[in-house]
């Protein structure tokens, strides 16, 4: 059976590895537990060990080159058995020297070697390199549309001739890199489905105030915290994340909150957060912005988050939504608390809201569940004096 | 459990030797984990990956090695520390291994005073905007090797030579630089020591 070996995930928030060798060659044989190649990511030479057997058919990075985490970098039991990339093949070396008088059967090798690519002359090749053009978008004039030296340089000479559009091209920092790749996984695997309620804040404005005035230094987002951990106790399905066939039910209450941080977030976790008083979580925050503040976070005080609250209440923004942070299964987004007219009694008056929206994976609950564990978190919000 | 070891003065070569044979050890399932301080004979060395442009003077002689990272140096003044420990049993995640690392020589640069940090995006400990310690590992089958290089007070300007980890060697600092007083590496190894299980134990 051909089965492709992948770039493995040799950590949690690891984006991308270099081959740094291959420990096998084309046709070796390859025993579960062999060590394979060796990969390089953030300062770290790890070797990669087989989780099949069979025969290595094809390598597909070639050592230098970096692919991404799940990326197929090598097949075994491939039908096909193909050279190993890069190395000049004999026919190849022929051809740079023969380029001009193009010789019938020389030309068929390259062209079917090189099936996937831009047909091209290694010249062609080697100078499309050095400019940084894509070949793909050469038009050859060469014998069947084969891409020459020539080819190259006029093509460059048209693309100097047209106005350049200037552009402001911003560099990604690691974390950009890691928020981007993990948002977008995030987005493409997992089916987001939202629902909002409005909370009356009238109670929990009170009752913070009653803590401040306490000299308790309780923010809202401490009471956040425990209100959503409270509510996980009864609803566990949400602390949860899906795998492959089963769902996991973490046993722990992380929550993790989103923070920004200089050019990016971070998403801090409060390891058992229900089972901590109010006082504790907010010791817990303040510890974890210090460290933020002075680059001193410890790595478990990023990883092990089984739900994620993200409030923007202190930007003025009345709702929206989040993206689920895998592998979670849900996420909280809390809005302002606004002034708003109240309905009471038949009169209106002024009160306060919040609109909470949960996103939630649909492989994992359903509409009604969702509207469960919203109605079960605003009333602890409503009535935080009672349920806190 | 862990083995704390001074070896002193000792050429790369020969503490590799010893790392491979501890690594060995522990894929046949020896339980003691290993943490190995001391100092080398002036040698030059690079990862697998290393881009040969980062060696400046073309008449050094260089060492290929199974650690993460490019170029660097390692002297007498320098204290290296070599963690051998199984990644797999000890519930490691690797980057938070290597964060690990440069927390724990953060905790003990802070026993001297010295305000030092980690980077987002780039390895190795920093003080006052240069790198003072680098970081480089391998992990064979699960288990660790190499591990941090900390400047107490080397020579540095045998990092001219080279742009360590693609950085110019300006950028490099060291213990006694940063303090303005000369510092022993053995003062700095029995920080070492004390923080260590902190850390890892």
């Amino acid at each position: 059976m051909t089965t492709e070996i992948l770039m493995p995930r040799l950590s949690e928030t690891m984006a991308d590895g270099k081959i740094l060798s291959w420990h096998k060659k084309i046709n070796d044989r390859v025993n579960k537990g062999d060590v394979i190649a060796e990969v390089e990511t953030d300062k770290a030479n790890m070797e990669i060990e087989a989780v099949d057997s069979g025969i290595l058919s094809e390598i597909l990075v070639s050592e230098g080159q970096t692919a991404k985490v799940g990326d197929p970098i090598a097949v075994l039991n491939g039908k096909s058995i193909k050279a190993e990339p890069e190395k000049i093949k004999p026919a190849e070396i022929k051809e740079t020297f023969e380029e001009e008088k193009i010789q019938p059967e020389t030309e068929r090798k390259v062209e079917k070697a090189e099936k996937t690519q831009a047909k091209a002359s290694p010249f062609a090749k080697k100078l499309a390199e050095k400019m940084n053009i894509d070949l793909s978008l050469i038009k050859g004039t060469g014998p069947g549309g084969r891409i020459r030296e020539r080819d190259v340089q006029e093509y460059s000479e048209e693309v100097k001739k047209q106005p350049q559009e200037k552009k402001n091209i911003q560099p990604l920092s690691k974390m950009r890199r890691t928020i981007a790749s993990r948002m977008s996984e995030s987005k493409k695997i997992i089916p987001h489905f939202y629902a909002t309620y409005e909370v009356n804040a009238n109670k929990l404005i009170v009752y913070r105030d009653n803590l401040v005035k306490n000299n308790k230094d309780i923010t809202y987002n401490d009471i956040f915290i425990k209100a959503v951990a409270l509510n996980l106790k009864k609803h566990a399905i949400f602390n949860s994340s899906f795998e492959v066939d089963h769902i996991e039910i973490k046993e722990n209450i992380n929550i993790g909150i989103a923070f920004t941080a200089d050019e990016g977030l971070l998403v801090p976790v409060i390891h058992d957060s229900d089972k901590k008083t109010l006082e504790e979580i907010s010791i817990a925050t303040k510890t974890i912005k210090e460290r933020v503040k002075n680059n001193k976070l410890k790595p478990e005080d990023m990883t092990g988050g089984t739900f994620t609250i993200s409030n923007m209440g202190m930007y003025g923004v009345k709702e929206f939504v989040v993206i689920i942070n895998p592998p979670e299964t849900a996420g909280l987004a809390v809005g302002s608390i606004m002034k708003t007219p109240v309905i009471k009694d038949d009169q209106v008056t002024v009160g306060s809201v919040v609109n909470i929206t949960l996103s939630a994976d649909h492989r994992v609950v359903d509409g009604a569940t969702v509207a469960l564990f919203l109605r079960d978190l605003k009333e602890i919000l409503e009535n935080p004096d009672e349920i806190l | 459990m862990f083995k704390i070891e001074k070896l002193g003065l000792i050429d790369f070569q020969k503490a590799l030797e010893y790392q491979n044979k501890l690594v060995s050890l522990k894929q046949n399932g020896s339980k003691i984990n290993y943490f190995l301080m001391m100092e080398h004979e002036h040698v030059f060395t690079m990862g697998k990956g290393a881009n040969l442009k980062n060696i400046l003077d073309k008449n050094i002689s260089t060492i290929v090695t199974n650690r993460g990272g490019d170029i660097t140096y390692h002297g007498p003044g320098q204290l290296t520390g070599y963690i051998i420990l199984d990644l797999r049993s000890n519930k490691f995640d690797l980057y938070g291994f290597l964060s690990y690392i440069e927390l724990l020589i953060i905790n003990v640069l802070e026993k001297l005073d010295i305000n030092a940090y980690q980077i987002e995006g780039l390895r190795g400990v920093w003080a006052e905007g240069k790198k003072v310690a680098s970081i480089g590992i391998g992990v064979k089958k699960g288990i660790t090797m190499h591990g941090f290089a900390l400047n107490v007070n080397p020579d540095l300007a045998y990092f001219s030579k080279i742009k360590p980890c693609g950085l110019d060697s300006k950028n490099i600092s060291s213990i006694a630089e940063l303090k303005k007083e000369n510092f022993t590496v053995e003062t700095v190894q029995e920080l070492f020591i004390q923080q260590f299980p902190e850390f890892f134990e």
